[in-house]
C-alpha cells in the first residue's frame, strides 16, 4: 500500500438530529427563524470567503491558507451556544465560528496577507463589539487547549471562593491529530481535577495532513479519551449543525452550573487539502467523494430551511449576492492596509532593553541604504545606571533573614496586596514547598490562592498563561530548573509570544519561580543553570537575586511587572545567605544592574550564586575590582556594563552555566563590538564546562569558585598592554 | 460614477503557490491578448511538483500581453501576464522592493568609503605586523604615532603603552609591572608642596587634540590689519533694523566664505597618504566658544547659503548648548575652517597664534575692535576703529603669498561691509 485509506464512520456511533436529506430525527433545538437564517447566512458567507481566500493565495496575494470545506457546521453550531461573557479559543479551521461571533473578514484577510498585528490594529482601530472574547488562532497544535483550561480555572476558582456559579464558559477547539500531543492530555487532566467550566470540541475530520485517524489512535473514538481524565464526553455528527449546537449548548449550560468540563467529538470529514501547500490525492486512496458530498453540512441545512419555507430560490440567490458583495468589500478594505514598515518587527517587545533598541537602530540604517555596522561611534551611552544609587539603600538595622525567608515574605506581601495573585505549583499547599518556601501561606490564604496542581510542568505553565489572559497574576513554582524542560512548548509558543502576536492585546503577567544551580550535592537534573535558553527567547524577563534583600525586592517587582518573568533562585544559598531584610513590602528595580563594589582596574560581572564567590575572590586579589551583579539577565543592562568596562579596560564574567553560549559569551561580544578600543586585555570567562553537570564527588570542580575567579582576574590583570 | 483613474500596465508575476516552490509549468491559458477580464476570472493552469493549480485574475482589466507559452517552465517571480487596469492589486510583489538592487549595494559601499575617509585614518600597516592591545592602538592613534614604527618590549614582541611613550619622549625607563599605571610620576619634577587637580573630560580631550595638531602640522601665523569702521557701522545698522542681537561673528563668517571660495587651499584637508589635497566645496565653519568647562568649537553648516540673521540665531543656540553641555558630537564635527575670537581674551591682547583644528588647513583669530591712531595719508593721523586678524595655516599646503591673497579677499569684504552682507 502506498496510500492511506479511511473507512466511513459507523453512523450509529454518534448523535444526529438533522439528516443528510434535510429531514430531522428527535428534538430540534428551539431557535427562531431569524437565528436559523443567520446561521445559514454565515455558512454561505464562510464558503464564499474561503474560496476567495484560496483564489487570492493561488495568485500570490496570500502566502498560505487553510479552509474548512465540509466542516463548517462544527464551529458554527458550537459558537452559537455561547454568550457575550464567554471565551473562544479557535485553532485554524473555525472560520464559520469566527464569522458568526463577529470577527471582521478584513482583519483576518489583512493578517493572511502578511501585515504585522500593529499595522492591522492601527488601520482597524475599532475591534470587535464587546461580545465573546476571541483569542488568536493557534498554529502550534493543542497548545491552546491548555491555555483554555487556565482561563476556565479562573472562573472555577472565583466561583469556589464566592460559593457561586462560574461567570463564564470557555470553548476550545482541537483536531484529531492534535489529540496525540501531550498538551491535550495535560490540559484535560487539569480540567478534570479543577472541574472547570470548559467545552472542548474535538473537530475530527479524520486526517492530520496525510496521517489518517486510525494511525493517530488505537482507541475507538477520540471522545472516550475524556474518560481517562474524568471528563464527561459525547460524540456527535459534526456535519449536523443541530446536533453540534445541542451538544454544545447542554455542555455550556452544565458548565455554567458548576458541573465542570465536557469533551465533544464532532465527527466530520476534510474534503479539501490540509492547506494551500498540500495535495491530498498524493496520499489518499479510494476517497468516496460522493459519500461526503451527500453529507455536506450546508446542503442539508439548506434543504431543512427550504422544507420549513424559511428559504426559497429567490432568497437563496439574494443571500448569495449579498455574500459575494460582502466578501469583495472586505477584500477591498483589506487591500487598503498599508504594507508594514520593516521596523514594526520591533514593536510589542517590552522586554527588549538597550540591545534591542540598538538593533532597531541598525535595521533603520540598513533600510535607508546605509551600512548598519559602521558609523556607530561608540559614544558614552546615556546616563549609565552603574554609578547612580540603585534602589533603596539596604537599611542596616532591618532584621536579619535568610534568602528563603525573604522570598517567602515577598510572596506573602504580593498575595496580600493583590487578590489577583495566585500561587500554583506542586507541593506548595499544606506541605509548604519542598524547600519550605511557601510555609504558612496555605494557612493564611487558603486552598484557592495557594493551589497544588497535578504534576505537569507544561500544564502548569500553559494554564498559568490562560489565567493571565483572563486577567489574573499567577505566581508559579517549578520545583527545579531541570524540570522546566517539559514546559518548553508553552514557554516558546504562548508565554513569550502571546503579547507580541496580539500587538499587546493580551498581557501575560506570569511570574515563574525556579530554584536553580548546583552545589547541594543533588541528584541528576537538580543542579541545572540553563538560563541561556530563556535569555535567547524574546518576550521573557529573566531575573536572579544574590542577597536576601535583593531576593524579596526583585520578587515583588517581578510579580508587579506586567510581563512574563522567570525568577531564578540560587538554591544553594537559600539558607546560608542571610542579611538585613525590611519587614515591609518593597521593590528593587528590574532591568538594572547593581554595583556591588566600585573599582578601577577590572570589571567582574556576575549574578546569583556566583556573587558571594566573586566578592571573596575580589578581596583576596591584588587589584581594584569593580563588581557588577546583573540581577536582570534579560534584558541586559548593557549601558552599565559598557560604562564600567570603558573605565577599567578589563573584564571577567563569572557564571555557573556552561561555557558555550552562556551569557558570558554575549557580554564579551558586546564589549568587543562597543568598547573594543578601551580594552587592555581580552575578556575572560570563569564558567562551568560544556558537560552535563557531574555527580557529588566532583561537582565542586565544575562550579566556579573563589580560586577560579581569582585566577581569571589575575590573568587579565597580568596581560601587558 | 467611475472616476478618472489612471490605468497602469500591471505585470503579474508567477506566485509561489505552495510554500517554497521555485518554478511551475504553464499548462494552458484561459484568455487571449485583448480579452477583458474581471477579478477572479480563470487565467491559466500551472503545474508544480505538488499539484495542478488554477490561477485567477488578480484584478479587472484587459489582457495586454501573455508572456509564457503552454508547456513552458516559468520561474516564480517571472512575469506571466500583463494586464491593463485601473485597480492594480497593491499587495502583489512590489518588484522595486524585491530585488536588492546593485544601486543600493553600491550606495552602501560608497557610504562606507566616505565614512572611512572622513575618520582619522587608522595608520596603515606596512609590511610589519604589530601586536598590541586595542587600548594601546587607540593610544597610539591619539598620540599621532605610527604603531608599526614602535618596537615592542612586551611578551612575544607585543607593543605596550610604555613603548609608545618611550618612542614619543625618547626616554628609556625600566618600569616594573605595577608601574604601568603610574609611569608619568617619574617624569614630573616635583620639588615642593603640590595640589593635584583632576582634569575634566573636556580638558583631557582638548589637551590630546592640541598636542596632536601641533605635532603633525607645521604652523605659521601671519598677522593682518583691517579697518573696522564700515564693519562697526554695519553691525549698528543691523541691530537697529532687526530684532536679533547681531554680533560680529556672522559678519566675519560671511567674509571668510568669500576668502574660502577664492582660495580653496584654505577650505581643504591634506591626505598625505595619497598625496592629495581634498578641496571641499561646502562651507561649514567652526566657531570657538568659551565656557566654564572649557573650549567648544561647534559647526555652522553651509555658511554660504545662510543669511547673517539666520547665522546669528543658529550661533546663539549653539552657544547655549555649549554652556549647557548639550552639544552633540555631530555639532562639533565636520567643519572645513575655524574662526576664533581672540579678542575675548581681554582688550589688552593684541593678537594670537591660534592652533589649527585638524583636519583643516587654517584658522583665523580676530582681535577685539579698538580705536587706533592711523596715518591716513603722508601727513594726517586719524583715530579709526581697527581690527587685527591672526591667520595660522598649514605650511605644507599654503605659502605666505597664498595666505596673503586669502586675507586680501576676507579683508576686502570686511572693509566694504555695507554693500556685502545679505540679511
Amino acid at each position: 500500500m502506498n496510500k492511506w485509506s479511511v473507512e466511513p464512520p459507523d453512523e450509529s456511533s454518534f448523535k444526529r438530529i438533522l439528516n443528510p436529506d434535510g429531514t430531522t430525527t428527535g428534538e430540534i433545538p428551539s431557535l427562531s427563524p431569524e437565528e436559523l437564517l443567520g446561521w445559514y447566512y454565515t455558512l454561505v458567507l464562510t464558503r464564499e470567503y474561503e474560496q476567495k481566500v484560496m483564489r487570492m493565495q493561488r495568485r500570490g496575494e496570500i502566502s498560505v491558507a487553510a479552509d474548512s470545506v465540509g466542516e463548517e457546521a462544527v464551529a458554527l453550531g458550537s459558537a452559537a451556544a455561547l454568550e457575550a461573557s464567554d471565551w473562544y479559543y479557535p485553532s485554524y479551521r473555525q472560520t464559520s465560528g469566527l464569522l458568526y461571533l463577529g470577527t471582521e473578514m478584513e482583519r483576518i484577510l489583512a493578517k493572511l496577507m502578511g501585515a504585522e498585528p500593529e499595522t492591522i490594529n492601527e488601520h482597524f482601530p475599532n475591534t470587535n463589539s464587546p461580545g465573546v472574547t476571541i483569542t488568536p488562532g493557534s498554529t502550534p497544535l493543542a497548545v491552546n487547549v491548555t491555555n483554555a483550561v487556565g482561563t476556565a480555572m479562573v472562573d472555577a476558582f472565583v466561583a469556589a471562593e464566592s460559593d457561586s456559579d462560574p461567570e463564564a464558559v470557555t470553548m476550545v477547539y482541537i483536531g484529531d491529530g492534535a489529540t496525540s500531543q501531550g498538551d491535550f492530555h495535560e490540559a484535560l487532566n487539569f480540567a478534570g481535577v479543577f472541574d472547570v467550566p470548559l467545552v472542548i470540541i474535538c473537530q475530527n475530520n479524520q486526517w492530520a495532513i496525510s496521517v489518517p485517524e486510525h494511525r493517530q489512535t488505537a482507541a475507538d473514538t477520540f471522545a472516550q479519551k475524556g474518560e481517562a481524565h474524568g471528563v464527561p464526553h459525547e460524540r456527535v455528527d459534526g456535519n449536523d449543525v443541530f446536533a453540534v449546537y445541542d451538544a454544545a449548548q447542554s455542555a455550556v449550560a452544565s458548565a455554567k452550573q458548576g458541573d465542570g468540563p465536557k469533551l465533544i467529538e464532532a465527527v466530520t470529514y476534510r474534503r479539501t487539502d490540509h492547506n494551500s501547500a498540500d495535495k491530498q490525492s498524493v496520499y489518499q486512496s479510494d476517497v468516496d467523494e460522493e459519500y461526503w458530498q451527500k453529507r455536506d453540512p450546508v446542503n442539508r441545512f439548506e434543504q431543512y430551511l427550504r422544507s420549513e419555507e424559511y428559504l426559497d430560490k429567490e432568497r437563496i440567490e439574494e443571500i448569495e449576492q449579498r455574500v459575494k458583495a460582502s466578501v469583495q468589500e472586505a477584500v477591498d478594505t483589506a487591500r487598503e492596509v498599508p504594507k508594514s514598515d520593516p521596523l514594526r518587527m520591533f514593536d510589542s517587545h517590552p522586554t527588549g532593553g538597550w540591545n534591542l533598541r540598538h538593533q532597531q537602530w541598525e535595521l533603520e540604517r540598513e533600510v535607508s541604504g546605509q551600512n548598519p555596522f559602521t558609523d556607530f561611534t561608540g559614544e558614552e551611552p546615556e546616563r549609565a545606571n552603574i554609578n547612580a544609587p540603585t534602589g533603596t539603600p539596604v537599611p542596616s538595622n532591618a532584621p536579619v533573614k535568610s534568602m528563603l525567608g525573604a522570598i517567602r515574605e515577598g510572596m506573602a506581601a504580593q498575595l496580600r496586596r493583590d487578590e489577583n495573585v495566585r500561587l500554583l505549583g506542586y507541593d506548595i499547599g499544606p506541605i509548604g514547598g519542598v524547600f519550605r518556601a511557601t510555609e504558612g501561606l496555605f494557612e493564611e490564604f487558603g486552598p484557592w490562592r495557594i493551589v497544588d496542581t497535578p504534576l505537569s510542568e507544561n500544564g502548569l505553565i500553559g494554564t498559568a498563561v490562560g489565567m493571565a489572559m483572563r486577567g489574573e497574576r499567577p505566581l508559579v513554582e517549578i520545583q527545579f530548573m531541570g524540570f522546566l524542560y517539559p514546559a518548553f512548548g508553552q514557554l516558546m509558543y504562548t508565554l513569550s509570544k502571546m503579547y507580541e502576536r496580539t500587538a499587546g492585546g493580551f498581557s501575560i503577567p506570569v511570574t515563574i519561580r525556579i530554584p536553580y544551580g548546583g552545589g547541594i550535592k543533588a541528584s541528576e537534573f537538580h543542579s541545572e543553570s540553563t538560563e541561556t535558553y530563556l535569555i535567547h527567547t524574546p518576550g521573557i524577563r529573566v531575573v536572579t537575586p544574590s542577597t536576601p534583600y535583593e531576593a524579596k525586592g526583585l520578587l515583588e517587582a517581578s510579580v508587579r511587572c506586567d510581563d512574563p518573568v522567570v525568577y531564578l533562585e540560587p538554591k544553594a544559598r537559600y539558607r546560608s545567605s542571610t542579611g538585613p531584610v525590611p519587614d515591609e513590602p518593597y521593590t528593587v528595580p528590574l532591568d538594572e544592574a547593581r554595583l556591588v563594589n566600585r573599582g578601577n582596574d577590572v570589571t567582574v560581572i556576575c549574578w546569583g550564586s556566583m556573587v558571594p564567590e566573586t566578592i571573596e575572590a575580589a578581596d583576596s586579589v591584588d587589584a581594584d575590582v569593580e563588581i557588577i551583579d546583573l540581577r536582570t539577565l534579560s534584558p541586559l543592562d548593557t549601558e552599565s556594563i559598557l560604562a564600567s568596562v570603558k573605565k577599567t579596560g578589563r573584564c571577567v564574567i563569572v557564571h555557573e552555566a556552561r561555557r558555550t553560549l552562556g551569557l558570558g559569551a554575549e557580554i564579551a561580544t558586546l564589549i568587543n563590538e562597543y568598547a573594543f578600543d578601551r580594552l587592555h586585555a581580552p575578556v575572560r570567562r570563569a564558567t562551568g564546562f560544556d558537560v552535563h553537570f557531574p555527580g557529588h564527588q566532583i561537582e565542586e570542580h565544575y562550579l566556579p569558585n573563589k580560586d577560579r575567579i581569582e585566577a581569571s582576574i589575575e590573568a587579565v590583570m597580568s596581560y601587558e598592554f | 460614477m467611475s472616476s478618472e483613474k489612471d490605468t497602469v500596465r500591471f505585470e503579474f508575476p508567477l506566485p509561489d503557490t505552495g510554500e517554497g516552490i521555485s518554478e511551475a509549468v504553464l499548462l494552458c491559458w484561459y484568455v487571449e491578448v485583448g480579452d477583458s477580464v474581471d477579478e477572479d476570472d480563470p487565467l491559466c493552469d500551472v503545474e508544480t511538483d505538488k499539484a495542478v493549480v488554477e490561477i485567477t485574475a488578480p484584478c479587472a482589466g484587459d489582457i495586454v500581453d501573455l508572456r509564457a507559452e503552454p508547456e513552458e517552465q516559468v520561474a516564480v517571480g517571472e512575469i506571466i501576464a500583463v494586464i491593463e487596469t485601473d485597480s492594480p492589486p497593491a499587495h502583489l510583489h512590489d518588484t522595486d522592493s524585491e530585488i536588492d538592487t546593485e544601486q543600493t549595494q553600491t550606495e552602501r559601499k560608497r557610504t562606507t568609503n566616505t565614512e572611512l575617509s572622513k575618520r582619522q585614518e587608522s595608520v596603515a600597516d606596512s609590511e610589519r605586523r604589530v601586536f598590541a592591545a586595542p587600548s594601546t592602538r587607540r593610544y597610539a592613534r591619539e598620540q599621532g604615532v605610527d604603531i608599526t614604527e614602535v618596537a615592542g618590549s612586551g611578551p612575544r614582541g607585543r607593543v605596550v603603552r610604555r613603548d609608545i611613550d618611550e618612542w614619543i619622549y625618547g626616554t628609556t625607563q625600566q618600569d616594573s609591572e605595577a608601574g604601568q599605571r603610574g609611569w608619568r610620576e617619574k617624569e614630573l619634577a616635583v620639588d615642593g608642596e603640590v595640589i593635584r587637580r583632576s582634569l575634566s573630560a573636556t580638558r583631557q580631550t582638548v589637551a590630546e587634540k592640541m598636542s596632536s595638531s601641533v605635532r603633525t602640522i607645521p604652523h605659521v601665523t601671519s598677522v593682518f590689519e583691517a579697518d573696522a569702521e564700515a564693519l562697526v557701522a554695519e553691525k549698528g545698522r543691523l541691530n537697529s533694523e532687526y530684532d536679533v542681537d547681531v554680533t560680529y561673528t556672522p559678519l566675519f563668517l560671511k567674509a571668510l566664505v568669500a576668502g574660502l571660495k577664492a582660495v580653496p587651499e584654505f577650505n581643504a584637508t591634506l591626505d598625505e597618504g595619497n598625496s592629495e589635497l581634498i578641496e571641499k566645496h561646502y562651507y561649514d565653519i567652526n566657531v570657538a566658544v568659551h565656557t566654564e568647562e572649557g573650549l567648544f568649537v561647534p559647526v555652522i553648516d553651509s555658511v554660504d547659503q545662510k543669511g547673517v540673521l539666520e547665522i546669528q540665531k543658529e550661533l546663539g543656540n549653539l552657544v547655549e548648548q555649549a554652556k549647557d553641555h548639550s552639544l552633540a558630537p555631530a555639532d562639533v564635527r565636520g567643519g572645513t575652517f575655524t574662526l576664533t575670537n581672540t579678542g575675548s581674551h581681554g582688550s589688552r591682547s593684541l593678537f594670537g597664534t591660534p592652533i589649527i583644528n585638524p583636519p583643516q588647513t587654517g584658522i583665523l583669530g580676530v582681535s577685539s575692535i579698538r580705536n587706533e591712531p592711523v596715518a591716513v595719508d603722508d601727513e594726517t593721523v586719524e583715530v579709526r576703529k581697527r581690527l587685527l586678524l591672526s591667520l595660522s595655516y598649514d605650511h605644507r599646503v599654503i605659502d605666505g603669498v597664498t595666505a596673503g591673497n586669502f586675507m586680501n579677499c576676507v579683508i576686502d569684504v570686511i572693509e566694504e561691509s555695507s554693500s556685502v552682507f545679505e540679511e
